[in-house]
């Protein structure tokens, strides 16, 4: 009788064992976590890129971010993804004066180039610096209206729900139950792939590094774009400095005539800090690849670069905080043959092997 | 057994005296800097006069290096605390007037605030081991990191930036652009000050420094010169940067 008693407990406590080990499907535990660091490929002529110490990159994380950031399952009706308002061969732009998202509606604002934006997000990210951190700017597009137009809780449902995403983030991040997945880990996987995106081999970078030669027309425009070796200044380097051709300040460049700083159609920087002298100020673009990238300017308003390099010569158009270098590009007077070699030097920013780079495609391909 | 009693009592005072290997700051010394414009804080983005025009002065900045201190009233070399290899002093926050009425402030870490009398800079980046460096060799968030504020015509670093706006034909319309930019090595204006350096009893002390603005511009026409990235420009360079020693005083 003892005996039996015994053994009955045992049953039971062998089925209640197997149930919490086996039987548990949002179990991760047994898949390896063995993250290793990724080789992130820097120019020398690059400056160090900030990494948060709580997201360093690791081939699993770049790569689970690169799923996601192709995924267009992650829009409400399932027809886009980050990917559909920053392609590849576009520069990581979408090619249009402003983006339109699921329920085509369209934005306000243009899609800003992902290349080298791990380089770029000391002042903010956006036209308007309004996130301090890619980790940050990463969770924004998922649920707002105008772009993928979903919720994160539903997002995070059909992560952990789905057959190969959870062993992606336990193999990136180690977490050990899908239900840990959360859109903050999405976030760091996206972050961490978007940081993957360095472009610097452009013929501007094979030049520097002695590889190739500037053509004449290239290296008068040059001369003209940074005020080298005493050419005229037409002012383009202050605010388009080297390496990567932007910067991390915001300016207003002249785009809009306005009477009052209140006036301005899109505040920009202006509708972040609440500072009326901010209105109408935008964070400058890098112009690497910027021939793949048209249309040009916040909203697109330019076609071509030669419409771009003609609003510049003309010396904007006057607001009170208009960016004191941008009058006096109008003073040195560009003529047709500069303004053709500014271009040509801008052609030298190309660089279609970061486009084209195999690492950075679409994974569902 | 030895070995264990000694292990016992040695680590945990390793541990208390050294728990990073750097001594702990005695003091903190703030140095902060006001900028006047015709005896008045300078407010970012207000119209002044200037010499019967009106302007408005968008930016201001400027870079000091190295930020140290000593005992030795007559010998600007004589240091005890080196404080910092550089420092950036950006006005651009300074837009309305209680901010400018507070000036900017940079607070650096003192070891030894025994007798400290002296402040020795430099305007612009040191020429010795920063200026003949590139944003790429430094770490973000330090100003030098930032591409910004290098030239590379002039293979130096941006030392000071004055900007702004002129009506200068008095049509209401602030149309001409003032980019006044100094940088290279011949631009590096060293500064010594000599002040008794007071530490309070939570030992913080400050040392106020007005920057007055008409006397950098002193000698500069800016009806006339607008800009330094052209050919011709050294000479106002050099004497906007020289200026700085009248402009800048410690109070």
């Amino acid at each position: 009788m003892n005996i039996t008693y015994v053994f009955a407990i045992l049953i039971v406590f062998f089925v209640a064992c197997k149930d919490k080990s086996e039987g548990n499907a949002d179990d991760l535990s047994s898949i390896a976590y063995a993250p290793t660091s990724y080789p992130l490929s820097i120019p020398t002529s690059f400056p160090k890129m900030d990494i948060p110490a709580d997201n360093p990159l690791t081939t699993e994380g770049v790569s689970l971010g690169r799923f996601l950031f192709y995924d267009k399952k992650l829009s409400a009706n399932g027809s886009m993804s980050c990917a559909s308002c920053h392609l590849p061969q576009a520069g990581f732009t979408d090619a249009r004066a402003v983006s339109t998202g699921i329920d085509n509606i369209a934005g306000t604002r243009s899609s800003m180039s992902l290349e080298n934006i791990g380089f770029v997000v000391k002042s903010g990210l956006f036209w308007d610096g309004r996130t301090k951190t890619l980790e940050e700017q990463a969770l924004l597009p998922v649920e707002d209206p105008i772009e993928l137009h979903n919720n994160w809780t539903q997002v995070v449902d059909f992560l952990k729900n789905h057959p190969e995403y959870p062993e992606r983030f336990r193999r990136a991040f180690g977490i050990d139950n899908k239900q840990l997945i959360t859109k903050e880990l999405a976030a760091k996987a996206l972050a961490q792939f978007e940081r993957t995106l360095i472009s610097g081999n452009a013929k501007i970078d094979k030049i520097l590094r002695r590889e190739e030669e500037f053509s004449d027309e290239e290296f008068a425009g040059w001369q003209l774009f940074f005020n080298a070796n005493n050419a005229p200044d037409a002012q383009c380097g202050h605010c388009h400095t080297s390496p990567f051709f932007g910067s991390t300040e915001f300016f207003n460049n002249g785009l809009d005539s306005v009477s009052s700083l209140n006036l301005f159609k899109d505040k920009g920087r202006g509708g972040v800090t609440g500072k009326q002298w901010d209105n109408g100020k935008f964070r400058t673009p890098t112009l690497r690849n910027i021939e793949l990238t048209a249309p040009y300017m916040h909203d697109g308003r330019f076609k071509t670069l030669e419409e771009v390099i003609e609003h510049y010569a003309s010396g904007g158009h006057y607001a009170d905080n208009i960016d004191p270098f941008i009058p006096q590009i109008k003073q040195i007077g560009l003529t047709t043959r500069q303004k053709k070699q500014i271009l040509a030097f801008l052609k030298t920013l190309t660089d279609t092997s970061f486009t084209k780079n195999p690492k950075f495609q679409d994974p569902f391909k | 057994m030895k070995q264990l009693l000694f292990l016992t009592l040695f680590l945990p005072l390793l541990a208390v005296r050294c728990p990073d290997g750097t001594p702990t700051p005695l003091s903190t010394l703030n140095l902060t800097f006001k900028a006047l414009y015709n005896a008045k804080p300078l407010v970012i983005n207000q119209i002044v006069d200037y010499n019967g025009k009106k302007i408005r002065i968008t930016k201001l900045s400027f870079f000091m290096s190295p930020v140290r201190f000593g005992t030795d009233s007559g010998n600007p070399n004589n240091v005890s605390e080196f404080a910092a290899q550089s420092a950036f002093i950006d006005f651009g926050d300074t837009d309305d007037s209680t901010k400018a009425l507070k000036g900017v402030t940079q607070t650096f870490n003192v070891f030894n605030n025994n007798n400290l009398q002296t402040f020795s800079t430099g305007i612009g980046v040191d020429t010795l081991f920063l200026n003949n460096r590139k944003p790429q060799n430094f770490f973000s968030p330090d100003p030098l990191s930032d591409a910004g504020n290098y030239w590379d015509d002039w293979k130096s670093y941006i030392f000071t930036k004055f900007e702004g706006l002129m009506d200068k034909d008095g049509d209401g319309r602030f149309e001409t652009g003032i980019t006044i930019h100094t940088g290279g090595n011949k631009a590096f204006q060293p500064m010594f000050f000599v002040k008794k350096i007071d530490f309070s009893t939570d030992n913080t002390a400050t040392l106020n420094f007005n920057l007055n603005v008409n006397e950098l511009l002193k000698d500069i026409d800016l009806m006339t010169v607008n800009s330094t990235h052209q050919t011709g420009s050294l000479p106002t360079i050099l004497k906007f940067t020289s200026n700085f020693q009248t402009a800048l005083v410690l109070k």
